[in-house]
């Protein structure tokens, strides 16, 4: 009657643990179609770079560069407002990048990006979710600058749907002394 | 430009465990940090870089905030371009359509402006249509004229100001024969200015405003 004491036991079972790039992960970064400020470096990782090897080194002062579609209103004046950052192939609906969930549940998704020095230059991240801007969860206009450094948004994106993602860099009030590089930290809860 | 953290990635909890492992994967939470290199550069180093081609101050970078700028002022800061004259500021390519009335420096028989007064480089890695465009502040100038020259691949384009015409623009295209300039690619950028015909009073004509480069 005793218990059915035993002294060991050994099973094993499988887990399916993968490292992927970030273009193949739950939470997918997915560059958009403008390959070389974002892509996927030679880690597996999204890079955002406004250097080039041809020897560009960054904006201009007093300037603005956008890669990726916006719509407004939106960020202080987009340089253009045709279609909106959503990718699904046509011109005037890319991204600089998307945030898709492969996942099976939703997932409240953060963007925050932290600067370095941004002074008064500005870095703006337009993000619309693929179920559409006008949706309760929809479009979201992150802006970093000084003061609002780090800043975040946070947007629920269901199983199969992204949240497509563009960027403007807006330099007219700032200095040659700025540095807008920094760290993106995408986070799903 | 220096490359700052390398990557970070920590997943809370992965719904991987147990024996049904066949399960959809849902997760808990998840982060990911990633670097964005954006610098604030001077023109001369930008991806769309604007070059002083100059040996003087007429055309120059400025120091803080590092922009192009064109500037007739001298050192007095309130010289300008006299009545009366012709002004030039670099060496049109000889093209016939492509040129003012009598023009101060051509490069004679070239296609291609090799003294430019500045340069619009294209430093990205990708072909851009790049799109110069000059806004006099005055809405009137008269008998007065504002005439620039640009070139890139052999091809010219112009902007003609005078009259109520007072702002202007031309894309830099390749025109159906060439690409849009392409990476590495300098188009070259010279001004010309006359005054001959203007037959007002010279503190009512001011030929200043804003240069706008745009690139697609």
């Amino acid at each position: 009657m005793g218990s059915g004491a035993f002294t060991a036991m050994s099973a094993e079972r499988d887990a399916d643990i993968d490292v992927v790039t970030d273009e193949n992960g739950l939470l997918a970064l997915v560059a958009g179609e403008e390959p070389d400020r974002v892509y996927q470096n030679s880690d597996g990782e999204l890079d955002i770079t406004f250097t080039s090897d041809q020897g560009g080194e960054g904006v201009n002062v007093n300037s603005r560069y956008q890669v990726g579609s916006m719509r407004g209103p939106g960020p202080t004046p987009e340089l253009s407002s045709a279609g909106q950052p959503q990718n699904k192939g046509s011109p005037e609906e890319n991204t600089a990048f998307s945030v898709v969930n492969q996942d099976s549940v939703s997932h409240e998704v953060t963007l925050e990006y932290e600067a370095d020095d941004p002074g008064d230059s500005v870095v703006w991240f337009q993000a619309v979710p693929s179920t559409g801007p006008g949706s309760p969860n929809g479009q979201a206009d992150l802006e970093v600058t000084s003061g609002k450094n780090p800043n975040s948004v946070t947007r629920e994106i269901s199983p199969g749907e992204y949240l497509g993602v563009s960027i403007l860099v807006d330099t007219r009030d700032g200095s040659v002394d700025d540095d807008l590089t920094g760290t993106l930290t995408v986070s799903g809860n | 430009m220096t490359k700052r953290r390398k990557f970070l990635l920590g997943m809370g909890s992965l719904a991987a465990g147990g024996a049904a492992a066949m399960g959809s994967g849902a997760f808990t939470a998840m982060s990911a940090e990633r670097d964005a290199d954006i610098n604030v550069v001077a023109d001369d180093s930008g991806l769309i870089a604007l070059v002083d081609e100059q040996p003087g101050d007429t055309v120059h970078q400025t120091d803080n905030p590092g922009e192009l700028a064109i500037d007739f002022s001298g050192m007095s800061g309130d010289a300008g371009v006299n009545v009366n004259s012709r002004y030039q500021l670099g060496e049109f390519a000889d093209k016939g359509w492509a040129l003012p009335d009598d023009p101060l420096a051509v490069n004679t028989g070239s296609n291609v402006m090799e003294d430019p007064a500045f340069s619009i480089v294209n430093n990205d890695t990708v072909n851009h249509e790049i799109t110069v465009s000059y806004d006099i502040d005055q809405s009137d100038i008269g008998g007065a004229r504002v005439y620039w020259q640009f070139e890139d691949e052999a091809r010219q384009y112009t902007i003609d100001l005078t009259g109520t015409t007072t702002s202007g623009s031309a894309t830099i295209d390749g025109k159906g024969a060439d690409p849009a300039p392409e990476p590495g690619d300098a188009v070259g950028a010279a001004l010309f200015i006359d005054t001959r015909d203007y037959n007002g009073d010279p503190d009512d004509l001011d030929l200043s405003g804003t240069l706008t480069v745009s690139a697609d």
